[in-house]
């Protein structure tokens, strides 16, 4: 598939993560209430290991943020190769936005990160070109995908909505002025509800 | 990558019908991934298939940055009260979910598409010790654990090299390179006990073997 993906999951209050993310709480305060549906909470359901095989389909390329990368800020002073270890579960080329130039880094598994200093635009279309027709996935965080909707890149964007209020953390749709999507599928589980959604036709 | 993912899963089923003849002794037996039994192999398969890539990052955290600990809760995690539990569970992971089409789930180096070598049996050096044995024979990424027929109860060191298949007592089994969940590549083959070396095809596997 060659569209250009996107997978996240939501509070109801539009949050992605919640606040003071850190090397020992990735996801911030509460932020792993948005994630129970994939990562073990035993109340999820089918439709949940259906939107699982949304989040997990291979993708030729991906584009992430720094934040998504690392919690590390600043120029790389500190060796850190990703939160995946040798053998990322990417399997493809990643993208990672920054504002510190650094070589690549290539990884067991056929993940190879590389650091894109020219913005978004610059990593999306490197993204593309390596993806050969097999289609680039927006990897997060919050900061790259509002960058990636507002340039109008995505094909389909998957949100899991939990039915939780963070109240604070990161925003996703802060400063997108058009949604531009409609729903095709939905899926509902106790824990979250999952709506792809493809863009609009007339976009 | 599609043509990737109908190997991946044809070689989890074969894998899937190579474990449902096995008998409880031999879901004990141990494994060339440290000492790992088989049936602890599968639980980490499962686990591996199942850990997206934030849940691997949580678990990370969790697991206080030790990539054993972090495997160690996963087979503890996913490894049934019995091999049939574990078993299928495999099963529930092996294909990708039926209601998207393009749905495939993540990559495993599968390790079904090695090739046998006919060049005869590789000799397991007795002389030195079983931990060294373990080391060379475990490719990297490896778990050890001092489990043996229970489950696992310490972790241990990461192995070194590998890259090769080497003879088992009555499997031969190769635990993938990896430390990361999203890749979920292993293979547990049987084979007489005076084969093997089994290399693998790195047209079919690369950067894999």
């Amino acid at each position: 598939m060659s569209d250009t993906t996107c997978h996240m999951s939501i509070s109801l209050d539009g949050f992605v993560a919640g606040p003071e993310q850190s090397r020992d709480n990735p996801l911030g305060k509460r932020g792993g209430e948005l994630h129970g549906w994939h990562i073990g909470d035993p109340r999820a359901t089918e439709a949940d290991k259906t939107a699982n095989g949304w989040l997990m389909r291979p993708r030729g390329a991906y584009v992430m943020g720094r934040n998504m990368f690392g919690p590390i800020r600043g120029e790389w002073n500190e060796v850190w190769n990703g939160w995946w270890g040798p053998e990322p579960p990417y399997h493809a080329p990643v993208f990672v936005l920054t504002h510190h130039a650094r070589e690549p880094i290539q990884m067991e598994g056929g993940t190879t990160f590389h650091f894109v200093t020219e913005g978004f635009d610059a990593a999306y279309v490197q993204a593309l070109e390596t993806a050969d027709g097999n289609g680039v996935d927006i990897a997060g965080g919050a900061s790259t995908v509002r960058q990636a909707l507002n340039a109008g890149v995505i094909d389909e964007l998957s949100l899991d909505i939990a039915p939780v209020l963070l109240g604070s953390g990161e925003r996703m749709f802060d400063g997108v002025e058009a949604f531009g999507f409609e729903p095709v599928e939905v899926l509902q589980s106790p824990l979250s509800t999952h709506i792809r959604y493809r863009r609009d036709s007339a976009g | 990558m599609e043509d990737l993912w109908r190997m991946v899963h044809a070689e989890r089923a074969a894998l899937i019908n190579d474990l449902k003849d096995l008998d409880d002794e031999q879901w004990e037996q141990p494994s060339l991934c440290g000492e790992w039994t088989v049936h602890d192999v599968v639980a980490h398969l499962v686990d591996t298939a199942r850990t997206t890539r934030i849940g691997f990052v949580v678990g990370l955290a969790r697991a206080r940055f030790d990539f054993d600990r972090q495997n160690a809760n996963g087979v503890l995690r996913e490894r049934g009260d019995s091999p049939q539990e574990t078993l299928e569970r495999l099963g529930q992971v092996a294909s990708p979910p039926g209601s998207h089409a393009s749905g495939l789930r993540r990559c495993e180096g599968a390790c079904r598409p090695c090739s046998v070598d006919g060049s005869g049996p590789r000799r397991v050096d007795r002389r030195r010790p079983r931990s060294a044995r373990l080391r060379a024979f475990t490719p990297p990424g490896c778990l050890r654990t001092a489990g043996g027929a229970g489950r696992p109860r310490r972790t241990g060191r990461r192995c070194a090299d590998g890259g090769e298949l080497m003879r088992g007592n009555r499997f031969l089994l190769r635990c993938s390179g990896h430390s990361t969940p999203a890749v979920d590549p292993a293979a547990i083959i049987r084979r007489p006990a005076t084969v093997t070396p089994i290399t693998c095809n790195p047209q079919l596997l690369p950067g894999r073997c």
